[in-house]
């Protein structure tokens, strides 16, 4: 008797719990029906789930599983919950970082999620799987049937349909459906796998957004900002220590960073004495983690930089990158060092004290009981006028460091900006995040290109002959792109500002202050 | 979506072989594959096991809106799909001539496919036609595989003059395909034929009985002998395609 009398979608896999006891081989032959099977048996399988460090494909509701088998190896890229696969790219190897999959429409679906980041092993299964290919005549496989039995876990098997011969699976799905035991698999295997050898980092969820009310007063909203931002460092120390991703010591930074600039920019909101601590304490977290992202960015850098170079060109540029690695490994024990001494540890509780103490009911900071929203408004205006002064002052001479002092400038808008999103209106403050990101984007470019070519420069005068003539020519040659890249972007400086200082820019910077423009 | 076509007025210089090794490099590399197996004999179709046969015909082709999609078939390669041929497919010319602006009617059935492929090969059938000239109109580049004779020169020169004449746009690029580099003719013939035609591929596919191959096999030579010297000449053909369409090789 037919169970089911909704026709199954033949676009879709469909999938299946078999019983303890069922021979797989017996199953696969009745879905085929009539059809020639070709199997190889079942093979030992590892099955490792892929993501980054917070979950960015789970959260995107995405799968990527790598399964090694003898001989041959699997990538798929899924839905989570489904079986239909939206890439597989059959022999790619375990990748770590996006730049590792050779699979074009791979990677162009998977870049812009996880961007720079690693993606580690968060789960892993292993079990035996079997590949069972229906042939018609012509040989020509018509339909694929898997089944995974995971050492825990029930049998699962999965039919696969193929363009075309989609009747074939419909027909397979029909044929099981009326077996008695096996029933349909709403399960997802990533969930009841095992916790894979990197599972323990990020497994915290990552802290949300705080979201603030208009009227609270600006101590609370503040310390609310800080415990924020102080669970972000949290999650990231492991990551660091383990060296796993290295924007996990960005994100650190980054968090070291804020809280330090909200100290910094929202006046009289804490005791001055409390706030000069903490300030100096970040401040010095902020030195201490430099050194190795500034060699983190470099090696990224320096990876798409020196591709389909000649032989020798090649070799020295292995032997520079080989340099810049070294040191990026001495500057990472001191980072570790840094991270297991006392004066880290007293830093960082000395913050986690302050966020968690009990805020004072009368307060004797001046700003400490005004409105979030009132006194953020005032602080954004200070610093956003402050920029367009410092910018306008920029001209085609001006030095360096100027360009440097707007690039801090613009962060600590950015910073307010996105502290305090929620204050304002919504809409024109994106605008202004945007436009400044554009502006910001130009000037981390020259910032960047200046390091590098500054370390390069270093590295030549002091290894640069031992290395050899070749070694010498790659680094002249980097160094004269990295100078047309500070040119370039130099040039860019004056358009992007000018956005930025437009009649259009200032317009949704005044809306998102809910100020109307004169 | 980029469609290349693989197209000669000569029969056997090897456009099927290399649409179907072509295509199965692309879809290997991670771009979603279609080959379209224009030619009546349906060997592109062979090659990939797929059942030469197109429900309805050409007719039905050409009238029915996504017609082309309804008639995919996927290959037993990750990523590659082909549209079998039909013999049915030799009235094609006869139909697309009672179409108004015939010439971009085959563009237009690809329409539709844009969002679901990267790349789509067409294996054309031998012989200037009105199919023929519609392809190089759909194509944005088309490959000429060309042995090294006096008469496969002459016909390249014919197809250059035809498509200037029709205006069609086409993008030609000549590589020579069952060369024999032990034979001084062959030797000869790429040299000057190089030296005139700077468009012509300085790669070419040697003969090789891992080719003929293909025919028992029924599987592309960059599958089943992927180390062989015709496919690492595929490949090399490949990146230089791929980096001419802009596409990830």
């Amino acid at each position: 008797m037919k169970s089911q009398t909704v026709k199954p979608s033949a676009r879709d896999a469909s999938a299946f719990v078999l019983p303890r006891g069922l021979a797989v081989p017996g199953v696969i032959a009745l879905a085929a029906g009539k059809l020639t099977v070709s199997t190889r048996g079942a093979q030992p399988v590892h099955v490792r789930y892929l993501d980054t460090f917070d979950r960015r494909l789970r959260r995107s509701g995405l799968v990527l599983e790598h399964l090694t088998l003898p001989g041959e190896s699997l990538l798929r890229y899924r839905r989570l919950g489904a079986t239909v696969r939206l890439v597989e790219a059959p022999g790619a190897a375990l990748p770590a970082f996006e730049r590792d999959l050779s699979h074009s429409r791979l990677r162009s679906l998977i870049s812009p999620l996880i961007d720079v980041r690693r993606l580690l092993v968060v789960a892993e299964s292993r079990g035996r799987l079997t590949v069972a290919r229906a042939r018609d005549r012509e040989d020509k496989t018509v339909l694929v049937v898997e089944c995974f039995t995971a050492r825990r876990g029930p049998a699962r098997l999965t039919v696969c349909p193929l363009r075309g011969y989609e009747r074939f699976a419909r027909r397979a799905i029909r044929r099981l459906r009326e077996v008695e035991g096996i029933a349909p698999d709403d399960g997802e295997p990533m969930l009841e796998a095992g916790d894979g050898p990197d599972a323990a980092f990020g497994a915290t969820a990552v802290p949300a957004r705080v979201a603030l009310g208009r009227k609270e007063r600006s101590d609370a909203a503040c310390k609310r900002l800080l415990a924020n931002l102080d669970a972000v460092m949290e999650l990231n120390e492991p990551g660091i220590e383990a060296d796993l991703d290295p924007e996990c010591l960005h994100d650190f930074r980054v968090a070291v960073r804020k809280a330090r600039s909200l100290l910094g920019e929202m006046k009289q909101v804490f005791p001055r004495g409390i706030t000069r601590r903490l300030r100096a304490d970040l401040g010095w977290l902020g030195r201490c983690t430099g050194p190795v992202r500034d060699l983190d960015v470099h090696l990224l850098d320096f990876s798409a930089d020196t591709r389909d170079g000649d032989e020798e060109t090649d070799a020295a540029a292995a032997a520079l990158h080989d340099h810049l690695a070294q040191a990026r490994t001495r500057e990472y024990r001191v980072l570790c060092r840094t991270l297991r001494s006392a004066r880290y540890r007293r830093a960082r509780s000395a913050l986690r004290k302050f966020v968690e103490s009990e805020l004072p009911a009368r307060p004797r900071s001046e700003n400490a009981l005004v409105p979030v929203s009132t006194l953020s408004a005032k602080r954004i205006l200070v610093v956003y006028r402050r920029i367009l002064a410092d910018g306008r002052a920029i001209g085609d001479h001006s030095p360096a460091e100027s360009l440097h002092d707007l690039r801090k400038s613009c962060k600590r808008l950015r910073y307010l900006l996105e502290f305090f999103r929620g204050v304002h209106p919504a809409k024109p403050v994106e605008r202004t995040i945007a436009r400044l990101k554009r502006l910001q984007d130009n000037l981390g470019t020259y910032q960047d290109v200046q390091v590098q070519r500054a370390v390069l420069e270093e590295f030549r005068e002091h290894a640069g002959a031992a290395l050899g003539g070749a070694a010498t020519h790659t680094i002249d040659v980097q160094c004269s792109a990295l100078a047309e890249r500070e040119r370039k972007t130099r040039a860019e400086f004056a358009a992007r500002f000018a956005q930025y200082d437009s009649k259009r820019a200032h317009k949704a910077f005044a809306a998102a202050l809910g100020r109307r423009r004169k | 979506m980029k469609t290349t076509a693989l197209f000669s007025i000569k029969g056997g210089v090897g456009k099927t072989t290399a649409s179907v090794n072509l295509a199965h490099l692309a879809a290997r590399g991670g771009s979603r594959t279609l080959l379209w197996d224009l030619d009546p004999q349906g060997a592109a179709s062979f090659y990939l096991r797929v059942r030469p046969k197109l429900a309805g015909g050409s007719k039905r082709l050409l009238k029915r809106k996504n017609r082309l999609g309804e008639a995919i078939k996927a290959s037993d390669f990750a990523g590659l799909d082909v549209i079998p041929a039909d013999f049915a497919l030799r009235s094609l010319v006869l139909e697309l001539n009672d179409l108004d602006n015939p010439l971009a009617r085959l563009r237009r059935l690809l329409r539709p496919l844009r969002d679901d492929y990267d790349l789509v090969f067409v294996d054309c059938a031998p012989g200037v036609s009105l199919v023929s000239d519609a392809v190089m109109r759909a194509s944005d580049l088309v490959l000429v595989p060309t042995i090294p004779t006096t008469l496969s020169l002459r016909t390249w020169a014919q197809l250059v003059a035809h498509a200037r004449a029709k205006r069609l746009d086409a993008a030609l690029v000549p590589f020579f395909s069952m060369a024999d580099r032990r034979r001084r003719l062959h030797r000869d013939i790429m040299l000057e034929f190089a030296r005139r035609s700077p468009e012509c591929s300085r790669i070419f596919i040697p003969y090789a009985t891992q080719v003929e191959q293909m025919g028992p096999r029924r599987m592309p030579v960059t599958a089943f002998a992927p180390a062989s010297a015709p496919a690492r000449a595929f490949e090399q053909i490949w990146a230089q395609v791929s980096r001419r369409l802009g596409v990830s090789a």
